[in-house]
């Protein structure tokens, strides 16, 4: 190469390297979630002509999930139909259980509403220095009412950043 | 997996630079004996150079990411068959403070290395060089107590201090660039770099956001871009040492 193809080329790459510097920036974005949702899934039990129990997931027709105790005592969920079978539901970063007022339809007597209590353990865990520190949660163990909700079944009690677990199945009758 | 693919990668790495070398050696060595019977080539010497160089990018990364300061040296002498040691150290800090995080380190590193010139030369005074290069790094850090704040709009926002660590960081990396010499001596250049990190798990707790040297410490694998201006010193240079001749039998 000749003296001048080198100048070219050393300058060819120095803009194209100058590029990298000028990306650069103060804080990457956050591309996960901050708080880690527990994974509620809807399901019911259907009694056959021939007597069998089948299971069946459901989205609910017109739920309302509350939690209980909150600081903003918001509604996650209220009377929206077609919510899909599945219920994300975030527990509590100040405490090591929490509670949720649960009722499958707004038009149900108060009677049927219930209450699911879960404990836990909390473990603080560093996501990236773009996102900065998170809980995540060990399910241990879930109480919950009967008035419409027939049973609960803790399925995987690890409540981390993975959104494709469906960590409980609660069975709810009478709907 | 990962970790295999990444040792893997960087020994892969090494044995491309040395069997670059030893091709070229082999290259020499075959064009020598068949020339042995036309004329007898004379051993160049280039000499020695000792360079020192000063990264002018991380002045313009200090000025562009205000959570950083970096400064990097290099020095680098001059072996044989176009091969060149190479230590490169510096020192740098990082102030973290974001409403969910904050703390601050403080690090200083040294890496060692090579680097192979692949660009023939025009004549006995060229050392431009284009090349590539292989270092092994390591840095000493030094990171504050850090504080976070995880904010839950809904149960309510908690917030705790993780204590304070020295940490060391080991590093592979992989480089190349050019270096052009503008006035007698003095040249400048860049280094494009490919970093692996060792050994993450040790930065895990609170990997730093930024260790000089090394780039983002919460990342297994960084690129990075150095601009170098050099001065070298030389002596015993452009001397044309003829090869003894064969004895005649």
């Amino acid at each position: 190469m000749t003296n001048k193809n080198r100048f070219l080329f050393f300058v060819f790459l120095l803009v194209l390297s100058s590029a990298f510097i000028a990306c650069q920036q103060n804080r990457d974005p956050c591309l996960e979630p901050r708080i880690q949702k527990l994974f509620m899934g809807a399901y019911a039990t259907t009694d056959t002509p021939i007597g069998v129990i089948t299971i069946i997931s459901v989205s609910l027709p017109s739920p309302v999930i509350a939690p209980i105790g909150s600081n903003s005592g918001n509604t996650l969920y209220y009377g929206v139909a077609s919510q899909g079978h599945t219920f994300a539901l975030p527990l509590s970063t100040v405490s090591d259980s929490c509670q949720y007022f649960v009722q499958a339809d707004t038009t149900f007597a108060p009677i049927y509403a219930d209450t699911l209590s879960f404990y836990y353990q909390r473990q603080l865990d560093f996501l990236s220095n773009a996102c900065g520190y998170t809980y995540f949660y060990n399910l241990q163990k879930i109480n919950t009412t009967n008035h419409n909700i027939d049973s609960v079944i803790l399925e995987n009690p690890g409540v981390t950043t993975n959104v494709n677990v469906e960590h409980i199945k609660v069975y709810f009758h009478n709907l | 997996m990962l970790n295999i693919s990444k040792y893997t990668f960087i020994i892969f790495s090494f044995l491309l630079v040395f069997s670059t070398q030893h091709l070229f050696a082999q290259a020499a060595a075959d064009s020598s004996s068949t020339e042995d019977s036309t004329e007898v080539k004379p051993k160049i010497n280039y000499g020695h150079q000792l360079a020192f160089s000063f990264d002018l990018a991380q002045l313009e990364y200090n000025n562009l990411l205000n959570y950083r300061k970096g400064y990097e040296l290099a020095a680098e002498y001059y072996m044989k068959n176009e091969l060149y040691l190479v230590a490169e150290g510096g020192w740098g800090s990082s102030n973290i403070s974001y409403t969910d995080l904050a703390y601050t380190t403080q690090n200083n590193f040294f890496r060692l290395g090579i680097n192979r010139s692949l660009l023939e030369r025009n004549n006995l005074k060229d050392w431009d060089m284009m090349f590539i290069g292989l270092r092994l790094g390591v840095a000493f850090i030094d990171r504050s107590p850090g504080t976070y704040n995880i904010s839950d709009t809904l149960w309510g926002n908690s917030s705790g201090t993780v204590p304070g660590k020295s940490l060391t960081a080991y590093w592979a990396e992989v480089t190349g660039g050019m270096r052009l010499e503008l006035y007698k001596g003095l040249y400048i250049g860049y280094n494009i770099r490919g970093r692996f990190l060792m050994d993450a798990k040790a930065l895990k707790d609170l990997p730093p956001q930024f260790i000089a040297g090394y780039g983002k410490g919460d990342k297994s694998s960084v690129f990075d871009f150095n601009l170098y201006l050099t001065y070298g010193i030389r002596w015993h240079r452009n001397k044309i040492t003829p090869e003894p001749k064969a004895k005649k039998e």
